[in-house]
């Protein structure tokens, strides 16, 4: 890929959908768009991709569990790619923090290790998708599966966090802040290594244990996203935020006054909907195989984030009544 | 002479009593200068030393201005002084002006280094200046103002010592990419999905049915010199099955393109 500007728009479509994440979730926990704290999580969690690389070609070079399919994909899931980018997020998380872990609010917390998530995956599909022949196709698939998945594993690791500052058995929280994330991370690069190999092995026939795995796949980002959106609601519901007061800085103000309209929203929100019809297009004619599957997939995953930015838009349109109502 | 000693407690009395209003809630006694330094942490002398050229309009002393630290530790120091997104900024506009625009040397980011040495120190005191406006401008008590100056000042070890790993990480990153980039194993799935490919459309062009073939148990026979893999796997169609080798080589090392040749006879690879 040659042309400036097919890089260019690759790029700028690398980076939006991991931005949209982050703001949905900024939005629904009351954050402000210019919270320092948060973009600094956010750039370090891109820097945090650095040492996971590292980590990731040491534990490949060097670390052999055989030639059986399982193994390779646990090798490869789970030693080269989950462990080490949820303990290098978890880093970035603490270096943001450290210095007031117990007294930064809970949903400031919550924000700091998402947008963690969101800077290290923004990074990441800047490599997968712009030096790519087929970036749209990748840019797309990535914005409703990859880039919402590392989402959905920093909300478990805050919300876990957060438990382990707050509680009795704060050990155990502190565990399940890796423990979670490098499960649920491990689990959808699993599947998706499986019926890499297994398509190889059978040479493209769609076998059963293939349909499994991409079935398994589809569960396993359906299921992330359920309990990071199980960990805003407990957050939200426990922590009132109020009181956070402007900046004063006009150019911020108007971006936090857009990023919280609920007219965003619906226009994110029926975008996605619409979206949906990319892969649908897909599955038409077309023979049983891994890649129809994944589609479908895609196509659910598609609606579901469709269904969620619908849904902020109509709990900003509820929040913004009822300040246009208490003045 | 004793007047003179009057006039000299009065004016005394008159700055302790203007520290004591403070506490009511007027504008802080302290000065800018002051709170510089508090923002700062250690090592203040050399931004207070630019600070005071800046506003009397004249020029730094040349070692408090440059700092050799940000020309070889950028990242770190940066994050060591808490300008987290200045700090990601030197880090990765590099790498992503060069995805963008491959054509632009590296040697050219290295330019920027040499700048960041001289402009580090005076970026820094214009940050914390920036920051203490911003919390002079919530007119808050002497007590509070220099609560949250040293806590949003000062500095991170946590922070240098993150960016340092991420400095080590990007150093060992050419030695290690070095290292692992040699020829595909035998259980590369890419490898493995290319013997595959070859055997089916062998198949085909025989006119063979090949929409029960499998393949598997790729294993290692012998690696020469980082240059050739040969590999060894079993082919199965319904019941029956045959081993069948492999042999993986570059074909261009430096896109790290290779190819897959298969032979059902060791022999016919050694004639290659």
């Amino acid at each position: 890929m040659d042309d400036t500007l097919i890089r260019s728009t690759a790029f700028l479509t690398a980076i939006v959908p991991s931005l949209i994440v982050l703001l949905y979730f900024a939005v629904a926990t009351q954050t402000r768009f210019e919270n320092d704290t948060m973009w600094n999580a956010f750039g370090l969690g891109a820097c945090a991709a650095f040492p996971a690389i590292v980590f990731s070609q040491l534990v490949g070079q060097y670390v052999d569990l055989g030639t059986d399919i399982y193994a390779l994909s646990f090798r490869e899931a789970v030693l080269e790619a989950a462990i080490p980018e949820e303990l290098f997020k978890f880093v970035a998380i603490l270096c943001v923090c450290w210095k007031n872990l117990k007294t930064i609010h809970p949903r400031h917390l919550f924000i700091v290790a998402i947008a963690c998530s969101c800077g290290f995956a923004c990074f990441e599909n800047i490599f997968y998708v712009v030096d790519n022949n087929d970036w749209e196709t990748i840019a797309i698939k990535r914005s409703v599966s990859a880039v919402p998945g590392h989402a959905f594993d920093g909300a478990i690791m805050g919300f876990c966090v957060y438990r382990a500052l707050h509680s009795n058995r704060n050990w155990l929280w502190w565990a399940c802040a890796l423990v979670f994330p490098v499960v649920m991370h491990g689990a959808y690069d699993f599947f998706l290594y499986a019926v890499s190999y297994l398509d190889a092995r059978y040479v493209g026939a769609y076998t059963d244990f293939t349909k499994l795995m991409v079935f398994m796949f589809v569960i396993t980002v359906a299921a992330e996203g359920l309990l990071a959106h199980v960990a805003l609601k407990s957050l939200v519901s426990e922590h009132s935020l109020g009181g956070e007061t402007s900046c004063g800085i006009g150019i911020w103000d108007k971006f936090d006054a857009i990023s919280k309209h609920s007219l965003l929203w619906c226009l994110v929100g029926g975008l996605c909907i619409l979206g949906t019809s990319y892969f649908i297009v897909n599955l038409i004619e077309a023979p049983d195989s891994a890649d129809k599957t994944f589609d479908q997939g895609f196509a659910a995953f598609s609606i579901l984030h469709g269904i969620a930015f619908l849904s902020l838009a109509y709990v900003q349109h509820k929040r913004q009544a009822q300040i246009a109502l208490e003045a | 002479m004793s007047d003179e000693i009057q006039v000299s407690s009065k004016t005394v009395n008159t700055e302790e009593d203007h520290i004591e209003s403070q506490g009511d809630g007027d504008s802080p006694a302290l000065t800018e200068e002051d709170m510089l330094k508090i923002f700062v942490g250690p090592n203040s002398d050399k931004f207070v030393d630019i600070y005071r050229a800046e506003q009397t309009k004249s020029q730094a002393k040349f070692m408090s201005r440059f700092n050799f630290v940000v020309m070889l530790f950028p990242t770190a120091w940066f994050f060591y002084r808490k300008l987290y997104l200045i700090g990601v900024g030197v880090l990765l506009f590099p790498f992503i002006l060069i995805t963008i625009f491959p054509a632009l040397s590296e040697i050219s980011m290295a330019g920027g280094a040499g700048a960041l040495a001289v402009l580090g120190n005076s970026l820094y005191v214009w940050f914390a200046l920036k920051r203490i406006k911003k919390l002079k401008d919530q007119n808050i008590n002497e007590d509070e103002l220099k609560e949250r100056l040293a806590s949003m000042g000062g500095t991170s070890p946590v922070g240098a010592a993150f960016g340092a790993l991420i400095l080590a990480s990007l150093i060992a990153l050419p030695f290690i990419e070095a290292e692992t980039a040699s020829i595909p194993k035998c259980s590369d799935v890419q490898v493995q999905e290319l013997a595959g490919n070859i055997l089916t459309d062998n198949m085909k062009r025989n006119g063979a049915d090949s929409s029960e073939l499998s393949v598997s148990d790729f294993k290692e026979i012998k690696r020469t010199d980082d240059s050739k893999q040969l590999c060894s796997f079993v082919a199965k169609i319904k019941d029956e099955q045959k081993t069948v080798y492999a042999a993986v080589t570059w074909m261009d090392k430096d896109i790290g393109q290779y190819q897959v040749q298969i032979f059902s006879d060791l022999r016919e690879i050694s004639k290659q």
